[in-house]
């Protein structure tokens, strides 16, 4: 995940944070539904009080980013790289809420403790590598756009499980609460691959290269600003 | 506050750290990866000229110049425009932009020259069938002997400011085994006159000759080929088959001037083959017999029909004797009217795609000299098509052509043979019988790059190997064929003798000496992978060399 847009988001979601803090009270819903934000895309979500200081909560999320673009040297070749995030999930998560309301402590009854899963309808992501400039050979100029290009790929399993933090059912205004969630996905391990075309087309003897530095990738992290609407 | 930090700030931040050390220990995704362009494939069409030294000494300090309407499409294998010729190789590769079309075929010129040699003009023609062609050509060294050429002779005459002061005469001495000779008379008071016809102010004048006997040294042929597209009669260009009873070789120098005109016409003598039997008229050439004489420019390549010569039998010798007022190459012979389309479709089935295999073709005419008229190496294709376009003279009812194929590793295999008749029109099929096959051979090799710019084991670009087998002269190198994608498979080498190997790569050539081969044969060399036995440590920088230049 860009770096970047992780920043970004945990700035949001800070401000936010402060700027909500002094409306903290006890508030909890039995059913609402709302949209996110975060690091795992935009989403929808429903959720529903399912007895005691336990919710469920079931919902999709999508990372609406098309294309991210950087250039790099890889090698001897300054490269362009486009590298497209395709992860969309359904997922489903209960939350438990350790503590009980305390008026000393506005938080105290908004943490919860989240676990869950999610079923990964897409979740790879892809970079296609091309020279960034013109390739010289010799005396010879061959176009950028003959060259070839690189098509690197990571695929993760479908069905990975959650666990996470959080803070929840802080009303901003009536029947309007916002929470916060952080936690993080656990994958499998990707399974990566590197195919190349026309003049690029040998590079394919990266794949063991691009497969051991994706072996760790296996958690993806939600930071994530839910905002919700009580329906009862 | 206190409460709220204990109850959900320090978790946060806590699992904040925990997902921060997970990215962190990450590896960057493209640590260690490097993009390498791999440009086997970017020439679709090459042809190999391999220059021999006759003498047996492998020729060096050739330098090639390229001329001709397409030259602009011509390259080195290693996408330089400069050709080279490291040991005699040269590679043309076409720009993969400027490719022949069904109605354009690409003709260009390789001008080879060297400091101890006469110059090669070597005229090429890429047809849109024809990707890979090997022209295996000798250059004739002037400082030793060669086999059907005459010996070397020089002479010098005085001269008063490039004026001629006596008449002097200079004869060649006949190579083993031939009567033919050439003889020049300056006669006194000529002018010597440089390319443009200025006179040229020098003391002495030096006069040198070879004499080729055809029928041992036509492949000494100026230009390489019989045929030419490139030849004027009557202020004309045309295209002709020329075919030598003889031909000559004639210089001059004065005051470290080439010689190339006179203010009068000189005598030019040479004899001829008495075997020679004009195609024109199935006869063999006798005294008053009429040749043609064509004199070639070495500086453009092309032919020129100076006059027609009666032949006179001068002591048993049958000669012919014409004047020249300008210095260049001769020959007196016969020409026949150029074919301009023939395409060989080649029955193979015992051929599999993908193995080098390669065919040596013949040419010779039937009622005609008995020299071969053309002669090639192809690699088999896919297509199994071969082009003789602009390769071949016109068959006629009297003088039909037959086309020999061997097999390109043992050219004493006769594997087919097919006429060419005035019925053929522009296309043939010859089917050729199964060579002798050993047992495929595979040969792969990688360039270990790792300590160069490219960081990283890489595919090499496309280049040619020759082999031989150990032991017999270097004339004998023949190619293996071209290198895809570091590979070549074949059923040339046999798993029990033992070869020389030649790689060229425009100006790179390397030799790896009597070495056996196995089946699979796989390697990587330079930096710190193999690189031979005998000078690794010149091996591994000159592959470090090769890398960078890539």
């Amino acid at each position: 995940m860009e770096k970047k847009v992780l920043s970004k988001i945990l700035t949001i979601a800070i401000a936010l944070w402060g700027i909500t803090s002094s409306a903290f009270a006890q508030y909890f819903p039995k059913t609402a539904f709302g949209f996110n934000v975060g690091t795992q895309g935009v989403g929808i979500e429903g959720k529903t009080a399912i007895g005691g200081r336990f919710d469920a909560r079931l919902g999709v999320d999508i990372i609406p980013i098309n294309n991210i673009t950087s250039t790099q040297y890889l090698g001897d070749n300054q490269t362009r790289i486009d590298i497209a995030p395709r992860f969309s999930n359904i997922h489903l998560i209960g939350d438990w809420r350790p503590f009980e309301f305390n008026a000393d402590n506005p938080l105290s009854g908004n943490f919860k403790v989240s676990a869950g899963v999610a079923y990964f309808v897409k979740s790879q992501g892809t970079a296609n590598i091309q020279l960034a400039h013109d390739y010289q050979y010799g005396d010879m100029t061959i176009p950028q756009s003959e060259v070839g290009v690189v098509t690197a790929s990571a695929k993760w399993s479908h069905i990975a499980p959650y666990a996470g933090l959080g803070l929840d059912n802080i009303p901003v205004f009536p029947n309007f609460l916002i929470g916060f969630d952080m936690g993080a996905y656990y994958l499998s391990s990707p399974s990566a691959s590197i195919t190349g075309t026309n003049f690029l087309a040998g590079n394919s003897s990266n794949q063991p290269i691009l497969q051991n530095n994706l072996k760790s990738y296996r958690f993806m992290p939600v930071f994530q600003v839910n905002f919700n609407f009580s329906i009862k | 506050m206190k409460k709220l930090l204990n109850y959900s700030l320090i978790p946060a931040i806590i699992l904040l750290m925990i997902i921060s050390v997970i990215a962190i220990r990450c590896k960057k995704p493209t640590e260690g990866i490097t993009i390498s362009v791999n440009t086997s494939g970017l020439f679709h069409y090459t042809a190999l000229v391999q220059v021999v030294d006759n003498s047996g000494a492998v020729p060096s300090d050739l330098t090639v110049t390229v001329s001709g309407a397409d030259a602009a499409a011509v390259y080195g294998l290693d996408g330089k425009k400069q050709l080279t010729a490291p040991a005699g190789i040269i590679v043309a590769a076409i720009h993969p932009k400027m490719e022949p079309t069904a109605s354009h075929p690409l003709n260009f010129t390789l001008k080879i020259t060297g400091p101890k040699y006469l110059p090669l003009v070597v005229p090429i023609t890429i047809s849109v069938d024809q990707k890979s062609q090997t022209i295996k050509l000798p250059i004739l060294n002037l400082t030793v002997n060669t086999p059907g050429v005459s010996a070397p002779v020089t002479t010098t005459a005085a001269a008063v400011n490039g004026v001629v002061s006596t008449t002097t005469t200079l004869a060649t001495t006949p190579a083993a085994g031939s009567v033919a000779t050439t003889s020049i008379s300056l006669p006194a008071g000529t002018q010597l006159q440089d390319a443009n016809g200025n006179a040229i102010a020098a003391s002495a004048v030096t006069v040198s000759a070879n004499n080729f006997a055809p029928s041992s040294a036509i492949t000494l042929f100026p230009g390489g080929s019989l045929a030419s597209s490139n030849v004027v009669v009557n202020g004309s260009v045309t295209s002709a088959v020329l075919m030598p009873a003889g031909f000559t070789n004639i210089d001059m120098t004065a005051g470290g001037t080439a010689v190339k005109k006179f203010s009068t016409p000189i005598d030019v003598t040479m004899t001829l083959d008495p075997n020679f039997k004009d195609p024109n008229t199935g006869n063999v050439i006798a005294n008053g017999t009429v040749l043609a004489i064509y004199s070639y420019s070495t500086d453009t390549g092309q032919w020129k029909f100076e006059q027609n010569g009666t032949v006179s039998n001068v002591g048993g010798k049958l000669t012919l004797t014409f004047q020249t007022a300008h210095l260049t190459q001769f020959m007196a012979g016969a020409a026949l009217q150029l074919l301009k389309n023939l395409a060989v479709a080649i029955v193979a089935p015992w051929y599999t795609p993908g193995q080098a295999v390669n065919i040596f073709v013949v040419a010779k005419i039937n009622n005609g000299p008995t020299y071969d008229i053309y002669s090639q190496t192809f690699e088999l294709n896919a297509d199994r098509s071969i082009s003789l376009d602009n390769k071949l003279p016109v068959p006629s009812a009297l003088s039909s052509i037959t086309l020999y194929f061997y097999d390109g590793a043992d050219h004493s295999a006769l594997l087919g043979q097919v006429d060419i008749t005035p019925g053929s029109g522009s296309s043939i099929s010859a089917t050729l019988s199964t060579p002798a096959q050993n047992t495929s051979v595979s040969l792969s090799l990688q360039l270990d790059c790792r300590d160069a710019k490219q960081g990283a084991i890489i595919t090499p670009p496309d280049f040619y190997l020759l082999y031989k087998k150990t032991g017999t002269p270097v004339t004998s190198y023949e190619v293996l064929g071209q290198v895809h994608n570091g590979g070549i498979t074949t059923k040339q080498l046999t798993t029990t003798d033992a070869y020389d190997f030649k790689a060229v790569f425009n100006d790179n050539s390397k030799e790896v000496l009597n070495h056996k081969v196995q089946t699979t044969n796989s390697a990587t060399v330079g930096n710190s992978s193999f690189n031979g036995a005998v000078i690794p440590d010149a091996n591994k920088i000159a592959i470090h060399d090769l890398c960078e230049k890539l």
